[in-house]
């Protein structure tokens, strides 16, 4: 597997494009790059700019004249963003490890031919990409575990993805059976393979799956709504849409006759930077492995 | 637009939780059906509980609730509070809420002054559930679920969205009549002093399973800045369409970014475009249906009333008068009235006396309809309604008596506590006016009691704005006489929650019409179409609700 091919060196028959080309290409990713920078650009801005500002351009600003932290200071003093930035976190970290770690497992398993029932275990798999339970089949579940207003409810109903296992085990399919049976000769038991040839050879599968699981934690916030009854454990995503979603008419009017209006732009726009800082930061870092990671798995099905 | 409108996402989502709701309740619900407390339907109606008005300190500006027009106070009565409430309220134990949230969540109880002093006073264990987003499908799960906290409130119509919700609310909530009919509700003042017209939004079968919430009942209204207006030189009181139509001339210049107009479209049942506050009142449309003299139903859209205002709003917008950003999703024209780049905002009447942050002077606009007369269409008194789980009759009164409690009206020492919370750490009072602290605005409304009970039933500015008051108050008066109200206003029907599509539908026309994608001639088909898969049903079900409505009152 040669990571240049997959990241499109060019092929030794193609010419150099002209220096037009070129150009053309160069603008043309600029013009695409701005199109993704921009709103992150605006709301970053906003969130620093002042109500003043944001009232006479209408809305969005997109350079802030008298840059203040204000809407950050108001938005951390409370407490509640603070708390449940932790909270996020926590679940993040601890789901995400928990997912790993069955979806690896199970992976493992499924590329077994030898084990009893593979090939109905697999079906079975597969068949939860198809059909999802509904929400209140899922409360009941949830509630008959005796999970509600748990952290645990808001991993273990999504801890593992069968997308992701799909993409794991063909990535293991993918390594050499001759490893395995080597492997096995030299006397390794199912953990020792599992341990020493499948996940060093598999890191680059791992972490983008890894980062699927990690953002799909970070961002979720329907199980917290559902589950959860006291608002001291809700995640970061679930304060976010509380601060942010107001805007809806029927919110907005309600709000407003109830006493209630929604928090300045300014405050939402911080609120906003705050839930995506930690994603963006991880990023980058994993981003390497994504293409040989997902691809990989991709095509061996 | 007073009455809450669902999105359409929201919308859909709680029509399909309603079956899985349905489904799951059913085998349930038949277990229960042989024995007579399910039975309620059959159950006798009960008459609505006495109202005994609350003598509490004189208005600034005298009101009548029952003629649409709320007291008005300039300043808030601090020292002439009154005590509502005496005795023990709660027995010192935990009391779990389900509540509608519009907040950020609050500090923990450990932290939160307010919250410590709302357990002392009621002598409970406070536990509310807040639910941000997606009530519906919260309120189907813990229905289905069976772990009902002690008082659930909820809109009316997020209850109507939930297929078969009578049936369960028969068999999780208790039956209040015995505890609230007639002269018994005397033992709970403070709920006596909820005007009648209050209850039947609480009634199921006929009986009272729930205590209303009370809002301010005039809907949405148009509101300009006079000093924007008068520099364009447009008219602050156009009195017809024409009129209308040349005051959104005078001031609009797409040149200059400067339009008269800026709504949103229909959108989740809602007529959009500024209908409900401006163009439909001014067009004579009913509010949602009208109650002709012989006791047929129409259909606001099945009137010809309808699409004359569809036709004006259409002539508004080719004009060039409405923003042209009105159409796009999430499209806010609040900094652009702010700003005066938009000349009418509509918004609940209440809107800047509850804040006002941008020291904003704005008008009320009023709006004239084809008789001349001003109008405004009102929607319910009752805002949310509370029921109780069901319990021995011990714990049901300690939740009415938590109730009372917080139903406790302005001008009483026990709304003053709720509504302000703990002095010097939640307010500070100024020239004698509470005013809210960064702190209070972090703790007070996100624990959000507001909407368990009691309400906002007289004008006041929590700016102190004299002028805000008198002028919430004149409109009030104006209109009185003629205000329009919605005859189905709480009703429940089961096609309609079926068939919010098919009407949707009309509107989804009616946005074709106005932005000139369809011709006028269209709407007449779609409406036909409406009427024949579900509107005649729907228009069944209200006129039996109607009559058994009557039968109550």
């Amino acid at each position: 597997m040669n990571s240049k091919a997959i990241l499109g060196e060019r092929p030794i028959w193609m010419e150099k494009p002209s220096p037009l080309a070129r150009t053309l290409k160069g603008l043309a990713v600029l013009v695409i790059l701005a199109a993704v920078v921009f709103p992150f650009v605006l709301v970053v801005s906003t969130s620093l700019a002042s109500q003043d500002q944001i009232n006479s351009t209408g809305g969005y600003v997109l350079w802030p004249t008298s840059p203040s932290l204000d809407a950050y200071r108001q938005v951390l003093a409370g407490g509640a963003v603070t708390r449940a930035v932790a909270v996020s976190v926590g679940v993040t970290l601890v789901g995400t490890a928990i997912s790993l770690v069955a979806t690896v497992l199970a992976a493992y398993a499924l590329t077994r031919r030898e084990m009893v029932g593979q090939r109905p275990l697999l079906t079975l798999v597969l068949l939860t990409m198809l059909f999802t339970p509904g929400i209140i089949p899922m409360y009941l579940t949830v509630k008959q575990l005796g999970l509600l207003d748990s952290y645990a409810a808001l991993i273990l109903p999504a801890a593992i993805s069968a997308f992701n296992i799909v993409i794991v085990r063909g990535f293991f399919q993918g390594i050499p059976r001759e490893l395995l049976d080597s492997a096995r000769i030299d006397g390794a038991g199912h953990w020792r393979v599992l341990r020493s040839v499948m996940v060093p050879l598999s890191k680059a599968v791992i972490a983008v799956v890894g980062l699927f699981y990690a953002v799909g934690y970070w961002n979720s916030f329907f199980n917290a709504l559902l589950y959860l009854n006291d608002s001291a454990k809700w995640p970061l995503q679930l304060v976010l849409r509380s601060y942010v979603l107001q805007d809806s008419p029927m919110a907005a009017e309600a709000a407003a006759s109830a006493g209630a209006l929604p928090p300045q732009q300014a405050l939402q726009m911080a609120v906003v930077v705050l839930a995506i800082v930690p994603i963006v930061c991880v990023y980058p870092f994993l981003q390497k492995h994504f293409q040989a990671g997902v691809l990989t798995g991709a095509v061996k099905g | 637009m007073a009455t809450p409108h669902l999105s359409r996402r929201r919308f859909l989502g709680g029509a399909s939780l309603g079956l899985a709701a349905a489904a799951f309740g059913g085998p349930l619900l038949s277990a229960c059906s042989s024995s007579p407390s399910a039975g309620g339907a059959a159950g006798p109606a009960v008459s609505l509980p006495t109202y005994v008005p609350f003598e509490g300190p004189t208005p600034d500006l005298a009101g009548d609730v029952l003629k649409g027009i709320n007291p008005g106070y300039f300043q808030y009565p601090i020292d002439r509070l009154v005590k509502t409430v005496d005795g023990e309220v709660g027995s010192g134990g935990e009391l779990s809420a389900f509540v509608v949230s519009f907040s950020p969540p609050p500090p923990g109880v450990s932290q939160n002054a307010y919250w410590q002093a709302i357990n002392e006073s009621l002598n409970v264990d406070f536990k509310p559930t807040l639910v941000p987003e997606d009530f519906a499908t919260k309120l189907a799960a813990i229905l289905t679920g069976g772990d009902i906290p002690d008082l659930v409130t909820m809109y009316k119509s997020d209850a109507n969205g939930l297929r078969r919700f009578e049936d369960l609310a028969r068999e999780r909530f208790a039956d209040l009549s015995d505890h609230l009919s007639g002269d018994a509700v005397k033992d709970y003042p403070n709920l006596a002093r909820l005007p009648e017209d209050s209850w039947p939004l609480t009634l199921i079968g006929g009986r009272i399973y729930a205590t209303p919430t009370l809002r301010i009942p005039t809907g949405s209204v148009g509101f300009f800045q006079p000093s924007v207006l008068d520099k364009y030189g447009a008219n602050p009181n156009p009195r017809t369409p024409d009129e209308f139509e040349e005051m959104c001339k005078a001031f609009t210049d797409p040149g200059a970014n400067r339009y008269a107009l800026a709504g949103a479209p229909s959108a989740g049942g809602a007529p959009g475009w500024m209908a409900g506050s401006i163009f439909h009142p001014m067009f004579g449309v009913p509010y949602d249906w009208r109650l002709e003299d012989d006791g047929a139903l129409t259909k606001d859209f099945e009137t010809e009333e309808w699409t004359e205002a569809v036709a004006y709003v259409k002539k508004l917008w080719d004009g060039g008068y409405f923003h042209p950003d009105s159409p796009s999703e999430g499209f806010d024209a609040d900094p652009l009235f702010t700003n005066g780049s938009v000349a009418l905002r509509q918004d609940s009447i209440v809107r800047y006396a509850v804040r006002n942050d941008d020291g904003l002077k704005p008008d009320i606009m009023p709006v004239y309809g084809p008789d001349g007369t001003p109008t405004a269409y009102e929607g319910a008194r009752t805002d949310f309604v509370t029921y109780i789980k069901k319990a021995d009759d011990e714990r049901v009164q300690e939740c009415l008596r938590v109730l009372n409690w917080l139903s406790a009206p302005y001008g009483s020492e026990e709304n003053y506590l709720r509504s302000y919370g703990v002095e010097g750490v939640d307010h500070t009072v100024e020239a004698g006016q509470p005013v809210i602290t960064a702190r209070g605005e972090a703790e007070v409304n996100p624990l959000c009691l507001r909407f368990i009970a009691g309400g906002p039933d007289v004008l006041s500015s929590s700016s102190n704005d004299r002028r805000l008051v008198e002028q919430m108050h004149q409109f009030q008066s104006e209109v009185s006489a003629s205000r329009v109200k919605d005859p189905t206003e709480g009703l429940y029907s089961e096609a309609a929650i079926a068939g919010a599509s098919e009407a949707q539908k009309v509107y989804d026309v009616q946005n074709d019409v106005i932005l000139g994608r369809k011709d006028l001639s269209e709407l007449g088909d779609v409406v036909a179409s409406w009427r024949k898969s579900v509107g005649d049903k729907i228009r069944d079900e209200y006129l039996k609700g109607i009559e058994e409505r009557e039968m109550v009152s």
